[in-house]
């Protein structure tokens, strides 16, 4: 029984220097930091629990995925078909999977082999064969007709972000 | 004066009080995570088989965990969706409720390593963490099948302690205080543009679109934001203040409401049951009674 109480008791403080951590960190947006001795995945989860909607943007934004096909011309790719987002899900998800994977170099190609890979497979799958495969990040502007109503020449503004051969 | 403050902290952290509150809680986050689960279980195949669109969080994992850290194939994919689905029905009827949990828990850190880490949001940390906590707390011990079994009434209640119930109403209340302090801060939060540009944003909903196109004047979203700000600082003290705390529920309520309808950021909902953890337990025995007294008279079934 005592001893439950000071685990229940510790659990308490750890669980309060924990979120301590986090809200300093998310009060200090230039600097990014937590309590020195509170480890910095642990803030970062605590600060996760606290973030606010930071959605806005003044353009519409999403990746942009070509693959070369047989006949030498880059061809879009529409991803959307095997992703059973909503649009703010899935746009958040390729953002992620574009800009937010911390690794090496080396680790950064692999990703980037892989998730080219999985997208081969499948467009393969629907009987469109790819070679390498192109990611960028495509801007356009924001419209009352629709998210996706400028998503076209001469709007678009791509930023290249890697091919995968 | 210490022995004052060691008695009430005490008594705030460990004193035994009935478990309606965590059972309502229990039930309906249950239910956000059945219909949660069902938005994915279809697509078990594309989020977590290797013939999907699946990049797992580990990507050489050793191979002792490699059966547990890769995705398996589809029929396994779709099996232990079914199986979370399974769990979470048993967790909010309360039939064998920790062991019901204490899976989903597993269940759910699996798939998020498999795929939903692509979409690390706050609402998954505290799904994560709402689920945690109540795998440790008695909230089978009201409104539960475990209760039917034990004293023959899905209606009777034991006694907990409120140890868990507590850390949950402390998180809420940070979450609330926390968001609304950054946004004084933050240069994002500075005017109404985050609102009226949000209406044309990648979250936007046809209903949140069709507002956006109404044009309203921007000093009006100015007025909002301010308003927001004051809102999430104040609200967590509202839900602890108990005569007014009704009033701050129902703000909260319409609050996650309206973000869901708007803006298709629906997740959040389940943080509304967990506003009955703030009422006094008078006020949950009553609720619980009433309940039981329709249920007798037919009113429901």
């Amino acid at each position: 029984m005592r001893l439950k109480r000071i685990v229940k008791n510790g659990t308490i403080v750890l669980y309060g220097l924990i979120m301590t951590s986090g809200m300093l960190f998310s009060l200090t947006p230039f600097a990014r930091r937590g309590l020195p001795f509170v480890p910095r995945a642990l803030t970062v989860f605590a600060y996760g629990t606290i973030a606010p909607y930071q959605g806005y943007a003044s353009e519409s934004f999403d990746w942009g995925v070509s693959g070369l096909s047989e006949n030498g011309t880059w061809e879009a790719i529409d991803t959307s078909a095997y992703e059973p987002f909503i649009r703010g899900e899935g746009i958040y998800r390729h953002f992620r999977m574009l800009f937010r994977f911390e690794g090496t170099d080396a680790e950064l190609k692999a990703h980037f082999e892989r998730l080219a890979d999985q997208i081969r497979k499948l467009e393969a799958a629907r009987g469109k064969t790819y070679g390498p495969i192109r990611f960028e990040w495509w801007e356009w502007p924001i419209s009352p007709e629709g998210y996706d109503a400028l998503k076209r020449e001469p709007f678009l503004k791509k930023t290249f972000v890697t091919d995968v051969p | 004066m210490m022995t004052a403050f060691v008695q009430r902290w005490n008594r705030f952290w460990f004193e035994e009080r009935s478990a309606a509150a965590l059972g309502i809680v229990r039930i309906f986050f249950g239910v956000y995570l059945s219909i949660y689960a069902l938005t994915y279980a279809p697509f078990a195949k594309t989020l977590f088989s290797y013939e999907g669109f699946s990049l797992p969080y580990f990507e050489n994992p050793h191979p002792l965990f490699a059966p547990v850290l890769t995705a398996q194939s589809p029929a396994i994919a779709y099996a232990l969706c079914g199986v979370f689905l399974l769990l979470a029905i048993s967790f909010t009827v309360g039939f064998r409720t920790r062991l019901s949990a204490f899976g989903l828990l597993m269940l759910g850190l699996y798939f998020w390593q498999l795929d939903l880490h692509h979409f690390t949001t706050s609402y998954v940390r505290l799904e994560f963490l709402t689920l945690a906590a109540l795998s440790l707390s008695g909230c089978g011990k009201a409104l539960s099948m475990d209760m039917k079994r034990k004293h023959g009434s899905f209606f009777a209640c034991e006694d907990t302690e409120v140890f868990i119930a507590r850390i949950l109403c402390i998180q809420l209340t940070i979450t609330y205080f926390g968001v609304g302090a950054q946004k004084v801060l933050l240069p994002l939060w500075q005017g109404g543009e985050v609102l009226s540009y949000g209406f044309f944003s990648m979250w936007s909903t046809p209903l949140g679109w069709s507002i956006g196109r109404m044009n309203i004047p921007l000093p009006f979203w100015d007025a909002c934001v301010e308003l927001v700000k004051a809102l999430e600082i104040m609200a967590p003290f509202g839900l602890w203040h108990r005569p007014t705390q009704l009033f701050w529920m129902a703000l909260g309520a319409f609050f996650h409401i309206s973000i869901a309808l708007l803006m298709g950021i629906w997740w959040f909902v389940f943080l509304i049951p967990m506003y009955v953890l703030f009422l006094p337990e008078e006020r949950t025995a009553t609720l619980i009674k009433h309940i039981k007294q329709m249920r007798q008279n037919g009113t429901i079934s």
